[in-house]
C-alpha cells in the first residue's frame, strides 16, 4: 500500500500548497468566481444522496480551485435544497438562471424532479450536470441543443444489466415493482425491452406511488404472478417499506430483490436493517471505493475526502459512492470544458462539454465523456451489484459466488 | 307600667305577626332561591346545550380536517406532487369520486409548496400562493379559517415528514352556514366567525352579529358563549328566550303564592291553638296557685292533665306543695314545742318550788303535741307522782295505748321518769305513733326537768354548806378574839417574867461578884487596897451603887408582879365572859350569833373591853 501512502503524502502536500500558496490567488481583488450550483435532495428522504454529490463537487472543486481555478477564477459551490419536489426543483433552475456567473447545475437523485426541470433548464440554458438520475428522458429529453449531461447510470441500460443479473443469478421469472413516476416510467420501458431481448417479459408489473406505507399487496400480486424475483426501482423511502413487506411476509413467500440503485440516496440501511437479515437484496452500482477500477485516483480522493471530513476513517465510511464519484468525475469535466471553451458563456460551455478530449476520471477513462449524440459518460459497462453488509457498508456482490453458493 | 295581656292575644299579637314576617322572609327567601335555581339549571341547560351544539359543530368540522389529512397522507396524492403523470392522469378521476362528509359543495385542490394549484375536482379552483395560510401550512401545521364568505382548510401533504405540498378544502357560505347550523327544539343557536359575523343562526335567533351582554336582546335571552373545540375562531351561541325559560318559575311563583296564603292560615291556627294548649292549663294552674296563696291549703292539688310539660309542672308543683305542708306542720310542731319549752323556762325562772315546776309541766306537755286532746302526762319524781289527768289511772296508765316516756336522771342516778300517753289509740303515720320531734321534746323537758332539780338540790346543799362554814368561821373567829384578849393579857405578863428573870439583879449581883472578886484578891492588902488603890478606893462607892441599884429593881419586881396579878386576873376574867356566852348562847350557830357576840363584845363597856 505503498501507493496510498504515495498518494495521501501528495494530498496532504496538496493541501499544504493550497492553504500557503493557492489560496492568495483567490484573495482580495481575485475575479468573480465561477458559480456551479447543486438543485438536489438535502434535507429529504434521499438526503444522503444530496450531500454525497456535494462532497464530491467540493473535493473537486478543492482539487481545481488548489490548480488556480478554471480562467483563473476559482468554483464556488452554490446549494439548493429540492427535497425531491419537482416543483421546488424548477423553482431552484429558475432561480439558479437569475444568478450572475453560474454555469451549471449538478442535479440530484430524483428523474422526476429532473425531469420537471428540463423545459426550465433550456429556458434558462444553464447546463445540467446530472450525477444521479438514471431516467433515460432526462438526457434523452429531446432539446436541442441539450445541456443535460450525465455521469451517472441511464435507465436504457440499467434495465438489460439488471434482468441479465437477474437471470445469471437464476431467476426466470421477472416481476418489476416500479415507482409511479417517470423514472418508474423509464425503467418499466428499458425493462421490457431487455426483457423482450431476451425472449422474456416481465410476470406482473406492479407500480406503487411516494409516500405508499405498505407494498404487501404489490408483492403478493407479484408472487401470485409466479414471479421469483423483483426487480425494484424505488428510492429509500419506497425501498424501505418495500423490504419491509417483504420481510412481513412468511419466508417461504419472500422473493429475491435486485434494485435500482435509488434506494442508497437515503437513509435505507438505518431504517431497513433489521429487515435486510431477512430480505435477499442486491442493488445496482457504478462505484466503489472498495473495488475501484483506478486505484490510485481512488486513493488521492480519499485521503482528501479523509481531510475534508475527518468524521470518515475508511473507504466504508464513505456513503452513496457513487454520487460522489461522479460529482467528482463531472466537475472536472466542467473545468475541462470551461478550460477548453475559454469562457464561462453556457453555451459556450456546452459546446465544449461535447468536444472534450479524454479524460481519466475516478470512475472510468472517458474517451470521450461526452459528444454531440451522446450526453451520458456512462455505459452498463460501467456497472455492476452491490449489497449491504450487516454493518450497512455497500460492498461488491459477485453473481458467480452468489450462484456457486445457491448450488452448494 | 303597661299591663300584661295574656298569652293568647299576647301570641297573637306578638308571636303571629313576627311569625308572618318570618314566613314572608323564608317565602321570599325560597322564591329567590328558587329563581336563582331556575336561573342557574336554565344557564346550565343553555350551557350544555351550547357544549353539545359546540360539540356537534366541532365533530363536522373535524371530520373535514380528518378527510383532508387522510387525503393528504394518500401515496396518490403525494405522488402527484412528484410525477406529472399521476397529477394529470390519475388524480382527477380520484378527486372527482372523492366523498368528503359534509356539503357536497366542497372544492378539494392540491397545491405544490407555493400554493400553486396542481389539480382540482373543480375547475374554479384557486391556489394558496403569497396566503398566510399557505406559510403556515409549508411550516407544518394545519390551517382553517372560517367566515361567512366561506371555509377554507388545508392540510399540508408530507413527504418523509416534510411538507411538500397541500390539499385545500374550500366551501362556500351557504355549504358554511350548512356546516356549522345546529337546531335543537328549545334553544335557539348561531355561530360566528372571529370577527364576529355570523356564520349560521337558527329560526328566531336575534343576532346579526355576535351578540354582547350590552346588546338590547341580552334581557330577553338567556345566552353561553362557547368556544369550539379545536376552532378556537369559531364561536358558538346558545340561547333560551327568557319567557320561554322562565315559564316554569311563574308557574312555581303562583303556586308559592297559593302555598304561602295556606301557610299563613296554617300558622295562624297553629299559633292560635299552641298558645290556646299553654293558655288554659296555665290559667288553671294559676287559679290553684291563687287559692293555695289566699286560703293558704298546702293540701291543694292541681289536677295533672294536658301535655307532658304541664303535667310534670303539676306534679312538681303538687309535690311542692306537699313538702311546703310538711315544713309547716313540722314548724307548728316546733312552734308548739317551744312555747312549751318556753313555757317550762318561765316557770322555772317564777319558782323555786318542783311541785309547782311539775304541775306547770304537766300542764304545757299535751298543747305540745299534736293531739293535745288525748294527750296526758306523768311525771314521777323520788316516788313522788304528778299527773297531768286525774283520770291518768283509767285512760293512761292502764290501758295499752301508745306511750312516750324519758327517765329522770338526777344527778347520774335514775330519780324518776316523764311519760306522755294518748287517750285514745291513733293510727301510726309513717315516723311514729309519735313524731321523732315530739319523742326529742319529751327528752329536752325530762332534760330541763333533770337539770332545774339538779339545780334546786344544788342550791339547797351549797346552802347548808354556806351556814356550816359559817359556824366555823364564827369560831373561830371567836377564838382568835379570845386569844387576842388572852394574848393580851398573857404578853405583858410574859414581858413581866422576862424582866424578872432578865432583870437588873442579875447584873448587880454580877457587879457584886465582881467588886467581892477584887475585895478577895486584895484581903492582903485590903486597908491599902481600899485607900490608895485606885479602883479600891471605889469599891465601897461601887457596893453602895450595887445596893441601891439591888433595892431598885427589888422595887421594881414587886411592880412587876403586882401588874402580872393584874394580868391573870383580866384573863381568868375573859376566859369566865367566854364561858358565860357558851353557856348562855349554846343553840347559836349561825353567823349572825357569832357577829352578834362579836357585836356584844364591841359594845361592852370600854372598861369592861379593856379587860
Amino acid at each position: 500500500m505503498g501507493w496510498i501512502r504515495l498518494a495521501g503524502t501528495v494530498a496532504v502536500v496538496s493541501c499544504l500548497w493550497v492553504l500557503t500558496e493557492g489560496l492568495p490567488v483567490f484573495g482580495a481583488g481575485s475575479p468573480d468566481p465561477i458559480m456551479v450550483g447543486l438543485d438536489a435532495d438535502m434535507s429529504s428522504g434521499s438526503a444522503r444522496s444530496g450531500e454525497a454529490i456535494r462532497r464530491g463537487i467540493v473535493l473537486a472543486m478543492d482539487e481545481i480551485n488548489g490548480r488556480g481555478g478554471v480562467l483563473g477564477r476559482p468554483l464556488q459551490l452554490v446549494v439548493k435544497d429540492h427535497r425531491g419536489n419537482p416543483a421546488r426543483g424548477v423553482d431552484n433552475i429558475k432561480a439558479f438562471g437569475d444568478m450572475k456567473n453560474l454555469v451549471a447545475v449538478v442535479g440530484g437523485l430524483h428523474t422526476p424532479v429532473a425531469l420537471a426541470e428540463l423545459e426550465a433548464i433550456h429556458k434558462n440554458r444553464i447546463i445540467y450536470l446530472d450525477p444521479w438520475a438514471a431516467g433515460t428522458p432526462v438526457v434523452d429529453n429531446g432539446y436541442d441543443p441539450n445541456f443535460v449531461f450525465r455521469v451517472s447510470v441511464r435507465d436504457e441500460y440499467a434495465g438489460g444489466f439488471l434482468v441479465d443479473k437477474a437471470l445469471e443469478m437464476g431467476h426466470k421469472k421477472v416481476a418489476l415493482l416500479l415507482e409511479q413516476t417517470g423514472w418508474g416510467r423509464s425503467n418499466e420501458r428499458s425493462m421490457k425491452e431487455a426483457l423482450k431481448t431476451r425472449w422474456l417479459r416481465p410476470v406482473t408489473i406492479q407500480w406503487f406511488h411516494w409516500g405508499v406505507q405498505d407494498l404487501t399487496r404489490q408483492i403478493r400480486g407479484a408472487r401470485e404472478a409466479g414471479a421469483d424475483v423483483i426487480i425494484l426501482v424505488a428510492n429509500a423511502p419506497e425501498g424501505i417499506v418495500a423490504v419491509t413487506s417483504m420481510a412481513g411476509l412468511p419466508p417461504e413467500q419472500r422473493l429475491h430483490i435486485i434494485s435500482h440503485w435509488g434506494i442508497t440516496g437515503g437513509e435505507f440501511f438505518k431504517h431497513a436493517e433489521e429487515r435486510l437479515k431477512q430480505v435477499h437484496l442486491v442493488f445496482l452500482q457504478t462505484y466503489s471505493f472498495l473495488d475501484p477500477p483506478f486505484p490510485e485516483k481512488a486513493e488521492a480522493l480519499f485521503s482528501a475526502y479523509q481531510k475534508k471530513f475527518p468524521e470518515c476513517n475508511t473507504v466504508e465510511d464513505i456513503f452513496a459512492p457513487v454520487g460522489t464519484a461522479h460529482a467528482y468525475d463531472l466537475m472536472h469535466l466542467l473545468a475541462l470544458a470551461i478550460e477548453k471553451a475559454g469562457t464561462t458563456d453556457r453555451p459556450a460551455v456546452r459546446k465544449a462539454l461535447e468536444n472534450l478530449d479524454p479524460y481519466q476520471g475516478l470512475v472510468r477513462y472517458y474517451d470521450p465523456a461526452f459528444t454531440k449524440d451522446r450526453h451520458d459518460a456512462l455505459d452498463a459497462s460501467d456497472f455492476s451489484l452491490a449489497r449491504y453488509t450487516p454493518e450497512g457498508i455497500i460492498v461488491p456482490f459477485k453473481v458467480e459466488n452468489h450462484v456457486a453458493a445457491d448450488k452448494k | 307600667m303597661k299591663k300584661p295581656s295574656p298569652i293568647l292575644p299576647y301570641v297573637l299579637k306578638r308571636v303571629l305577626p313576627a311569625s308572618l314576617a318570618a314566613l314572608v322572609g323564608i317565602w321570599i327567601c325560597m322564591r329567590l332561591i328558587a329563581l336563582d335555581t331556575v336561573q342557574r339549571e336554565v344557564h346550565e341547560r343553555v350551557r350544555v346545550e351550547a357544549g353539545k351544539g359546540a360539540g356537534t359543530v366541532a365533530a363536522r368540522l373535524n371530520t373535514l380536517m380528518d378527510s383532508l389529512r387522510n387525503l393528504a397522507a394518500n401515496d396518490l396524492v403525494i405522488n402527484s406532487l412528484i410525477d406529472t403523470t399521476a397529477r394529470e392522469n390519475y388524480l382527477p378521476p380520484f378527486f372527482r369520486s372523492l366523498r368528503i362528509p359534509g356539503p357536497r359543495e366542497v372544492r378539494i385542490t392540491l397545491t405544490d409548496y407555493r400554493g400553486r394549484v396542481l389539480t382540482s375536482n373543480r375547475l374554479d379552483a384557486t391556489g394558496l400562493e403569497g396566503t398566510k395560510c399557505l406559510k403556515t401550512v409549508m411550516a407544518g401545521r394545519e390551517c382553517f379559517s372560517i367566515s361567512n364568505k366561506g371555509l377554507r382548510a388545508v392540510v399540508p401533504v408530507r413527504y418523509s415528514g416534510l411538507p411538500e405540498g397541500a390539499v385545500c378544502a374550500t366551501y362556500g357560505q351557504k355549504q358554511v352556514s350548512q356546516m356549522v347550523t345546529v337546531s335543537e327544539p328549545n334553544a335557539v343557536f348561531a355561530v360566528f366567525d372571529r370577527e364576529g359575523a355570523c356564520l349560521s343562526a337558527s329560526a328566531g335567533a336575534p343576532w346579526k352579529s355576535r351578540p354582547s351582554a350590552a346588546a338590547p336582546h341580552a334581557e330577553q335571552w338567556i345566552e353561553a358563549f362557547v368556544k369550539i373545540p379545536g376552532f378556537v375562531d369559531l364561536t358558538l351561541v346558545c340561547a333560551e328566550s327568557r319567557e320561554q325559560a322562565f315559564a316554569a318559575l311563574n308557574r312555581l311563583d303562583g303556586f308559592f303564592l297559593v302555598a304561602a296564603a295556606f301557610n299563613l292560615l296554617a300558622l295562624f291556627l297553629a299559633v292560635f291553638m299552641s298558645a290556646r294548649m299553654v293558655a288554659w292549663p296555665l290559667a288553671g294552674f294559676i287559679r290553684k296557685m291563687d287559692r293555695i296563696r289566699d286560703v293558704v291549703q298546702l293540701d291543694e292539688k292541681v289536677v295533672e292533665s294536658g301535655p307532658e310539660e304541664f303535667r310534670r309542672l303539676a306534679r312538681s308543683f303538687n309535690g311542692l306543695t306537699g313538702n311546703l305542708a310538711r315544713v309547716t306542720r313540722g314548724l307548728n310542731e316546733r312552734i308548739k314545742e317551744l312555747d312549751c319549752l318556753y313555757g317550762i323556762s318561765l316557770l322555772v325562772e317564777s319558782t323555786d318550788s318542783l311541785q309547782e315546776i311539775f304541775e306547770g309541766t304537766l300542764d304545757l306537755i299535751p298543747s305540745a303535741f299534736r293531739f293535745p286532746e288525748m294527750t296526758c302526762a306523768r311525771i314521777v319524781l323520788d316516788g313522788d307522782v304528778l299527773v297531768s289527768n286525774p283520770n291518768w289511772g283509767n285512760q293512761c296508765e292502764a290501758c295499752n295505748y301508745p306511750c312516750i316516756s324519758e327517765t329522770l336522771m338526777v344527778d347520774g342516778e335514775p330519780a324518776g321518769e316523764i311519760r306522755v300517753c294518748y287517750t285514745e289509740d291513733r293510727p301510726e303515720c309513717d315516723e311514729g305513733l309519735f313524731l321523732p320531734e315530739e319523742k326529742r321534746l319529751i327528752k329536752k323537758i325530762a332534760q330541763r326537768l333533770t337539770g332545774v332539780v339538779e339545780r334546786l338540790r344544788a342550791e339547797e346543799r351549797l346552802r347548808k354548806t354556806e351556814e356550816s362554814q359559817a359556824m366555823e368561821a364564827g369560831r373561830a373567829q371567836m377564838s382568835a378574839l379570845v386569844l387576842h384578849h388572852v394574848g393580851n393579857a398573857v404578853t405583858p405578863l410574859q414581858v413581866y417574867v422576862e424582866e424578872l428573870r432578865d432583870g437588873a439583879g442579875r447584873q448587880s449581883l454580877n457587879y457584886l461578884e465582881s467588886a467581892y472578886g477584887d475585895l478577895l484578891s486584895h484581903k492582903e492588902g485590903l486597908g491599902g487596897y481600899v485607900n490608895r488603890d485606885a479602883r479600891g478606893k471605889q469599891v465601897f462607892a461601887y457596893m453602895k451603887s450595887v445596893i441601891r441599884s439591888l433595892k431598885k429593881q427589888d422595887e421594881q419586881r414587886e411592880t412587876l408582879i403586882r401588874e402580872m396579878a393584874q394580868s391573870v386576873f383580866r384573863i381568868s376574867e375573859i376566859l369566865k365572859l367566854q364561858q358565860t356566852y357558851a353557856e348562855e348562847r349554846n343553840d347559836a350557830k349561825t353567823r349572825e350569833a357569832m357577829n352578834q357576840l362579836l357585836n356584844d363584845v364591841s359594845d361592852r363597856p370600854d372598861t369592861e373591853k379593856e379587860r
